[in-house]
């Protein structure tokens, strides 16, 4: 009996000259990613695992503290987290939902039959690739109350303008305007316009010849049609919110009073002002954990509501 | 008042220089694709023990939060005394950019048919033969894209340029104009031209490449996603 396995083993790690040759190939396509992927991605993460667990200020040696850093985090010895994660989620709450309705409505009106479409696509894609930090200050100027262009607009139709990023309601919402501006054509939009495409046309035909009017051929074929790619946008457009840093940094930098201190700037700051690093990592995973977790969550939901075609 | 303008005419000097300067940018990418492009080939095409495990740590590491990976970059980088170098940044970007440019490269693999290589495969090319001369060709347009969402990424970076960059001589352009910002006077004028010439590169990329850099885009989010 042993006798046999053994033999088994011995002849299924014999490898033919010709499987040798084939496994040899693939290592050769795969050695330079793998070597990319460790040093670049596994390494980084693997040290990031090990400083959380320490304390560490760069000026002395790393030490290590246990779950300290983390029991410090959550348990109320920093009062910046807590709040600091919730305007992240409310940021994200704001924005996302709003993104994809602005990206499937500007994809909706590019899929008709239009002129010039690459050039209105262009012109909805641009905002998306101008840097954001160039992007933030056009909007510190828009929203400025003496010199900015929004101002008389206002005055115009006779309404108090809020004081947008210097005002604690408003702070918020205005960087979620920014990024409606920035990423509502972008590429969810271009994602959106793909999936618009390939919608069957018989489908279409078919419920038309039903009866069905254009909302019910929307409500009934496009959505459901596009679900696997409304999900894909959500998904990219929760985990982008909760990560935003560069727009918030430059625009508000975290004020008025906190008000737009997102989990990342709490981050920025803890590592790299006051260099508090395994307090910072920790912090990072705190965030890294929350955005696997809703991802995670996001797929087991996803099966009540997206619809694959074929499969 | 007259301090301030002179240091915002100076920091906007450095940032015409800057034009000249961050030539390094396409580096990155070009590597970055070159590898990617071959791994996810390795990924979606070749039968190996791992390739499932790996294709979703790339969705792990593309999750991963940016400001996460800087903080041990910032250690291991500190160690070896690279930082205040435009080296730190050739060296660090491809820490997001290549699981993106993987994931991208992944996406469009699954949308060519495998029939193609399997019959060069059969006509006795080896591995390399199907893909630089069968596979590759048709994917010129995901390299392209890939290649040019790398190129506008590295142009626009903030975070990690403005983290392991400190002298003004060594800045990006996205740090430079963030620092003009934090002076409290506003030079407007100055800033909005920065603006402008930090967007011209990108818009002149994406009016070459659009074509391409949609396609690219659009096949890893539609066949990708299930």
């Amino acid at each position: 009996m042993a006798v046999a396995e053994a033999q088994a083993a011995r002849s299924k790690m014999r490898m033919t000259a010709r499987e040798r040759r084939r496994a040899f190939q693939g290592y050769a396509f795969l050695t330079p990613w793998l070597i990319g992927f460790f040093a670049f991605t596994a390494l980084p993460i693997v040290v990031s695992v090990i400083l959380s667990f320490t304390r560490y200020s760069v000026l002395r040696p790393p030490q290590f503290i246990g779950l300290k850093n983390y029991r410090h985090a959550l348990l109320g010895g920093d009062d910046l987290v807590w709040p600091s994660i919730g305007r992240s989620f409310y940021y994200a709450i704001l924005s996302v939902p709003l993104g994809l309705i602005a990206s499937l409505t500007i994809a909706i009106l590019l899929n008709q039959k239009l002129r010039f479409l690459a050039f209105w696509r262009t012109l909805y894609f641009l905002p998306s690739l101008t840097p954001s930090v160039a992007t933030a200050y056009i909007w510190r100027w828009l929203f400025n109350p003496e010199i900015g262009v929004l101002k008389p607009a206002f005055e115009f139709v006779g309404l108090p303008m809020p004081r947008w990023f210097s005002s604690m309601e408003w702070a918020i919402p205005s960087l979620v305007i920014v990024s409606l501006w920035q990423n509502a054509g972008g590429s969810a939009m271009i994602i959106f316009l793909a999936g618009l495409q390939d919608v069957p046309v018989e489908l279409m035909e078919a419920a038309e010849i039903d009866g069905a009017g254009r909302w019910r051929k929307f409500w009934h074929i496009t959505i459901p049609m596009l679900s696997p790619v409304i999900f894909f946008n959500f998904i990219m457009g929760i985990i982008g919110a909760l990560r935003v840093f560069d727009t918030a940094f430059v625009a508000t930098g975290g004020g008025p009073a906190y008000a737009t201190w997102f989990i990342s700037l709490h981050i920025y700051q803890t590592a790299f002002v006051y260099f508090d690093m395994g307090y910072a990592a920790a912090l990072s995973w705190l965030l890294a954990a929350i955005i696997i977790t809703l991802t995670i969550l996001q797929f087991r939901l996803s099966k009540y509501w997206v619809f694959y075609q074929g499969g | 008042m007259g301090a301030e303008r002179r240091r915002a005419a100076e920091t906007f000097a450095t940032v015409f220089f800057l034009v000249g300067r961050f030539f390094p940018c396409p580096f990155t990418p070009l590597i970055s694709t070159a590898v990617a492009s071959l791994g996810a080939y390795g990924l979606t095409r070749l039968r190996w023990r791992g390739a499932n495990t790996f294709s979703s740590l790339i969705l792990v590491a593309y999750l991963m939060p940016g400001i996460m990976m800087l903080i041990p970059i910032y250690q291991v980088f500190s160690k070896l005394r690279l930082t205040n170098t435009l080296l730190s940044l050739i060296i660090s970007y491809p820490t997001f950019g290549l699981p993106f440019a993987t994931w991208l490269m992944m996406g469009y693999y699954s949308s060519i048919p495998t029939e193609l290589e399997e019959a060069a495969l059969i006509d006795g090319c080896n591995r390399f033969q199907a893909f630089f001369r069968v596979v590759l060709p048709l994917t010129k347009p995901a390299l392209l894209a890939v290649m040019l969402f790398g190129v506008t990424q590295a142009w626009s970076e903030f975070l990690y340029a403005y983290v392991l960059i400190y002298s003004e001589d060594k800045m990006t352009i996205p740090v430079g104009l963030a620092q003009m910002i934090t002076v409290d006077v506003l030079p407007w004028g100055e800033l909005s031209a920065a603006a402008v010439i930090m967007a011209i590169p990108v818009l002149a990329i994406y009016t070459l490449g659009q074509r391409f850099m949609v396609r690219g885009l659009t096949a890893g989010a539609i066949k990708g996603g299930g």
